[in-house]
């Protein structure tokens, strides 16, 4: 019996360091970032990115925002936009809380080139005014 | 602008460093007053000019940095985090040296090759890189850096090529 549960710990103890030490290719990042009323906020915290998919999940956003938030990828070096802007909001149609994927502009496609991107947050609809004083919160998968 | 900058940063940014089976988790808590925004390309331009002439000394011979870029616009209805700015300059510098490294190895010159990989290799440790980048598994170490120190330039071509259409504009061959 004592064997057996010894051999269950070292089974599990080998799994946790393995898990541990794969690297992975796509963190999940937790936001809160400042916010500007009708306004592409270009924000500067750069992600390195394997080739891979890459997912956003906007979960609230203040109501000085507007009624709509939009969520794109920018490449480092010439800030160009990537992808599509993803949109959450107060529409039924793009809830909040809900993950979805990037695609590339050029292809289509769920896999997001190698290299070092950062967000790029759209609002409109607004009815107030947040200008940095207000936060939207969200998860980018990269 | 920049201290400031560096201040709400500093209290925004990360709070909680993680691991969880999908990866490293960093938490970050927002600012509750953050207007540090870029509103005008002029300043956007004029932001990025002081971070490129505290990197100016640094760069290869024979590079140095662009007075503007077609990149370095704001349209009307647009703003930027003040490292929008910075970010410029410091992925400029980061291809200037992958640029003299690949041009090292294709003339078999190992001297320049050795100090493009020594610039190459101070990248996670700039300053810029420290507050503005994120990369908890230290991807681009495994991924770029330590295949050229290795011996094999690849994937520093690959960066150069997918990443550095700001510097090639600007340094036409």
């Amino acid at each position: 019996m004592k064997s057996k549960k010894r051999a269950v710990a070292i089974g599990a103890a080998i799994a946790l360091i393995a898990a541990l030490a794969v690297p992975s290719a796509a963190s999940a990042i937790a936001l809160s970032e400042p916010i500007a009323t009708n306004q592409t906020v270009h924000y500067a915290t750069y992600r390195y990115h394997v080739a891979g998919p890459a997912s956003l999940q906007i979960d609230t956003m203040p109501t000085c925002g507007g009624g709509a938030i939009d969520g794109a990828l920018r490449v480092s070096t010439t800030g160009v936009r990537v992808t599509p802007y993803l949109s959450w909001g107060q529409l039924a149609s793009n809830p909040l809380g809900v993950r979805k994927s990037f695609r590339t502009t050029n292809t289509n496609s769920t896999t997001i080139p190698t290299g070092y991107y950062a967000l790029t947050i759209l609002t409109h609809g607004a009815a107030g005014g947040c200008n940095g004083a207000y936060s939207w919160s969200g998860d980018l998968a990269i | 602008m920049k201290k400031i900058t560096a201040v709400l940063f500093g209290a925004a940014v990360v709070v909680a460093v993680g691991c969880s089976a999908a990866g490293a988790a960093i938490a970050s808590s927002s600012s509750e007053e953050s207007d540090d925004f870029i509103r005008s390309s002029d300043e956007l331009v004029a932001a990025y000019l002081d971070e490129a002439e505290v990197l100016e000394a640094d760069l290869p011979t024979d590079i140095s940095f662009p007075e503007d870029s077609p990149y370095l616009v704001l349209p009307k209805g647009a703003v930027a985090e003040s490292g929008v700015a910075d970010a410029f300059a410091n992925f400029y510098w980061l291809c200037s040296w992958e640029k003299s490294y690949l041009d090292g190895v294709h003339a078999g010159d190992v001297t320049v090759q050795a100090d493009a990989l020594d610039h190459i290799a101070q990248w996670p440790s700039q300053p810029f890189t420290k507050e503005h980048v994120v990369d908890p598994d230290g991807l681009w170490n495994t991924t770029v850096l330590e295949p050229a120190l290795a011996g094999d330039p690849s994937a520093v071509a690959a960066e150069f090529e997918s990443s550095c259409g700001a510097f090639t504009e600007a340094n036409p061959e």
